[in-house]
């Protein structure tokens, strides 16, 4: 099922006993449509995790509400509402192996499935599925979880996320850490689900590059508010704004940049990427 | 000559004593004084067991690491610890304290480093890495960027002559990195900081004085980041070899020698 994600004028803080953080999202409005692949971006602490905590309920709004589908979350939700909502809204955190924790691959992508009433048969054929999915042998499900490779316990948490079969999956810095292949790998296999399941895509990352490469839009957040929500060319073409939020640009487009100061020449288009730039580069003659 | 701050030789190490794979096969590693190495290669090559080794926590089966003329052993480890910081790749494996002040003041208090002193040590490591704001603030609530920043200041506050880094920096926005860096680089060129980083972003090793590639627990080449970026073709390359490459695909009569991003600009300008 394909689903929207609808914020609206969303407050939040984290209250731990009698003390309250500075609001960490503050009046945040924005309207994810269906199928889109969205990246999160924003200067360290400036509430990007803490946008996507508020999607699967993890962190409840003090005032607004976010709808997913057709299911509100506001401060007072039980837990019932909430367990719906997880179910559909797959998240994946920074550093996901940490959370690895059974004795062997298969037992720990079934958990999250048997948690939601899936009968044990029918877990395991689901971690079948979800281990392939992450672009990994069958023959894993059987070893220790502690004796993978980084990139690979990697995987197998994304696994573990996917067997709930989500209809949005929210992944925070997921190549974090990962060697430039592997985390190549793991965005390609993100952006393969979007485009074949309509899988909603939410991806909070640092690095531009990957945003410019494989998102659809671009949502800025700076203190706890999203600022910008646009396609990826029409933000990175923002130049005055990106420097106002302090935002980086790809690699690509900040070469360009560096290009134009020097020849006073002016490619075509924005480029986003080396191929983009380099087929620029070559249309204008300059190689 | 100067002997160099550190030195492995035919270091040799494995998880597991019953299997033969070997995490690292017989490296031998000298870095000078005031040095930046970078070390890169694959997840698996080795590269964190490497950090572990270098400040103790895991001990080679053969070989011998020396840290600025001392053999590094179960005796001497806590003396050169204070010397070697390693900092972590996750930064939530190494708070302590419930501020961020007391998590940094926390390896000075074990140093019985008098209290004046340990301020002005804590204030100004928080300076460098920009987190002086938030110094009574949760070291757990702050987000992955700035507990790496936190987690850099702990051991910037013990006044290190060797600084370890374990892909340190992966969760830093790309500005707080450069700035982060151009402060460690300050501190290389002011204070004689000798830098290991191992790193997968490529735009920073290449700005390094040499680097190392691991693969498979060997080194697989080393040199000037210049050099082996262009005799490593299938190694992830930082832009403005990236560019170069493409434009020779495309047969493009591109110069076959690394350029940086100034000298490509340069060259397109010509």
């Amino acid at each position: 099922m394909v689903m929207e994600i609808k914020l609206d004028k969303v407050t939040a803080d984290y209250q731990l006993g009698p003390m309250r953080t500075p609001r960490v999202l503050d009046a945040v409005d924005i309207n994810l449509k269906p199928g889109t692949f969205t990246a999160v971006v924003g200067h360290t602490g400036a509430g990007k995790s803490s946008l996507l905590k508020v999607l699967n309920g993890l962190l409840l709004p003090n005032n607004g509400q976010v709808m997913v589908g057709d299911t509100v979350i506001k401060q007072d939700d039980n837990k019932k509402a909430l367990k719906a909502i997880r179910k559909r809204v797959g998240m994946v955190f920074q550093f996901p192996e940490a959370q690895l924790f059974a004795e062997t691959v298969e037992k720990d992508i079934c958990f999250g499935p048997l948690n939601f009433g899936v009968s044990l048969s029918k877990a395991k054929e689901i971690a079948r599925v979800a281990i392939k999915q992450v672009g990994l042998d069958e023959s894993l499900l059987s070893k220790s979880p502690f004796s993978l490779s980084g990139g690979q316990k990697r995987r197998v948490a994304i696994a573990g996320v996917l067997a709930m079969e989500p209809d949005i999956l929210v992944l925070d810095e997921p190549g974090a850490g990962l060697d430039p292949t592997g985390k190549k790998e793991i965005l390609s296999l993100i952006s393969s689900w979007n485009r074949t399941k309509q899988l909603t895509t939410v991806l909070v990352t640092h690095d531009m590059d990957d945003v410019a490469r494989f998102a659809d839009d671009v949502a800025v957040m700076e203190k706890g508010q999203v600022v910008s929500h646009d396609t990826v060319r029409n933000t990175f073409s923002n130049q005055d704004q990106l420097d106002k939020w302090h935002i980086d640009l790809p690699s690509a487009r900040r070469f360009q940049l560096k290009l134009e100061q020097t020849t006073g020449l002016i490619l075509a288009a924005t480029c986003l990427t080396e191929e983009e730039l380099a087929d620029a580069l070559i249309k204008v003659g300059l190689v | 000559m100067k002997e160099p701050i550190v030195q492995m030789d035919n270091i040799v190490f494995r998880y597991d004593r019953r299997i033969q794979q070997e995490t690292i096969s017989n490296v031998s590693l000298a870095v000078e004084e005031g040095e930046g190495l970078a070390i890169v290669g694959d997840n698996g090559s080795g590269k964190s067991t490497l950090a572990q080794m270098l400040v103790g926590l895991l001990t080679p089966q053969q070989g011998s690491i020396r840290i600025l003329g001392k053999v590094l052993n179960d005796n001497t480890k806590w003396e050169l610890r204070r010397q070697i910081g390693l900092v972590f790749q996750n930064p939530d494996n190494q708070f302590v304290g419930t501020t961020v002040q007391d998590d940094i003041a926390f390896g000075l208090e074990n140093l019985n480093m008098p209290l004046q002193e340990m301020r002005k040590r804590v204030e100004q490591a928080l300076e460098m890495v920009d987190m002086l704001e938030y110094r009574f603030h949760d070291p757990s609530r702050l987000s992955g960027g700035q507990k790496q920043r936190v987690a850099i200041a702990g051991i910037l506050a013990l006044n290190p002559s060797i600084l370890v880094l374990d892909e340190a920096l992966v969760m830093l926005d790309p500005k707080s990195r450069r700035l982060l860096l151009s402060t460690l680089h300050d501190l290389k060129r002011n204070n004689g900081l000798t830098i290991i980083s191992i790193t997968h972003d490529m735009d920073e090793a290449a700005a390094a004085d040499r680097m190392v590639v691991l693969k498979k627990g060997r080194v697989e080449m080393e040199g000037y980041p210049s050099d082996v970026f262009v005799k490593k073709q299938e190694l992830e390359a930082p832009f403005a070899e990236r560019i170069r490459r493409i434009l020779a695909q495309h047969g493009c009569g591109v110069p076959n020698k690394y350029m940086t991003e100034q000298e490509m600009v340069q060259w397109l300008w010509k």
